[in-house]
């Protein structure tokens, strides 16, 4: 079996209205110098019931292009880890 | 032609599927059925509706799901071949998501949600949808969401303003839309997504009968 973890952010040119009102909730709790930036994303976790990692990687990137992310306002990233 | 056919597609979570049929049937005479999300074809209607609510939740995002129900293929075939098609807040989401509409809808930018009247300015009543308004009228119509942000990239934006097809702009943008957009149609003319609810001003007793002329464009336009 294979579990995919998938990321998906808003693209950087993208302003992230929740991340902006995190960062102003973090800094009132006294992060102020620390905080540089926060951007609130998404981790979908898929198990597959498959053991050929290519071609899973050749799905879950069509998954991501189809329905888990807006192309045209997030990016996308996937990891793929062997589990029982 | 004497009634217009018109057509409410319901989701699980559409709540504004009512009020839709509601001011079609009983304020506009119209004839007016419910379409389920999971028919798979849409026959014998003049003009499709896309109503708001909150379509799965708003799970993933706004209209994402929805944008897969079974109907959805029959939406986009109708489109495709000229039928008239409108999306209302949660309607207007799945048009984006769906394609049929260019751009994405972003959280309001105070990360609210957001329910009150608001002031649309009109752009282009050269559609099938506003031909019956006055040129660059003011309309008072509420808007009630918490993704109405509207985003495009510049060329986008710029691809809008040659052809015209910004319909209604916000005159103070109340969620951060790009250019106060609050309604956007296709290139062709005949899908049209708006953010405002036409059918919760289309009754005096509503406080303002500003959005019924939408739906009576509609039936000038196909008569």
């Amino acid at each position: 079996m294979l579990k995919a973890k998938v990321y998906v952010n808003l693209k950087n040119t993208v302003v992230d209205p929740q991340g902006l009102a995190t960062k102003n909730a973090l800094k009132s709790l006294n992060y102020e110098r620390e905080i540089e930036e926060v951007r609130v994303g998404k981790l979908i976790d898929i198990r597959l019931d498959m053991s050929d990692r290519k071609k899973a990687e050749q799905m879950i990137d069509e998954m991501c292009k189809k329905l888990l992310s807006n192309p045209t306002i997030e990016d996308y990233s996937f990891t793929l880890e062997e589990v029982e | 032609m004497e009634f217009l056919r018109f057509g409410v597609v319901v989701f699980p979570g559409s709540n504004c599927d009512h009020d839709c049929f509601y001011v079609l049937n009983n304020v506009l005479k119209q004839d007016v059925k419910y379409i389920w999300h999971k028919e798979i074809e849409v026959r014998d209607v003049d003009c499709i509706v896309l109503p708001g609510g909150f379509s799965y939740g708003d799970y993933l995002r706004t209209g994402a799901i929805a944008r897969f129900s079974p109907i959805m293929q029959g939406v986009i075939d109708f489109a495709n071949k000229g039928g008239l098609v409108i999306g209302i807040c949660n309607g207007f989401q799945i048009l984006l998501e769906a394609g049929l509409l260019p751009g994405a809808m972003l959280r309001n930018k105070n990360v609210h949600f957001i329910c009150k009247h608001v002031h649309i300015k009109l752009l282009n009543k050269n559609t099938p949808f506003t031909n019956l308004y006055k040129k660059d009228e003011v309309l008072k119509i509420p808007i009630a969401h918490n993704e109405g942000n509207y985003y495009i990239d510049e060329k986008g934006l710029k691809t809008l303003k040659e052809n015209n097809q910004i319909v209604f702009q916000y005159c103070a943008n109340p969620n951060g839309a790009a250019d106060n957009i609050a309604g956007i149609i296709n290139k062709e003319g005949n899908v049209l997504g708006m953010m405002p609810h036409p059918e919760r001003s289309s009754e005096k007793e509503l406080g303002s009968q500003d959005g019924l002329f939408i739906f009576k464009s509609i039936v000038e336009w196909v008569k």
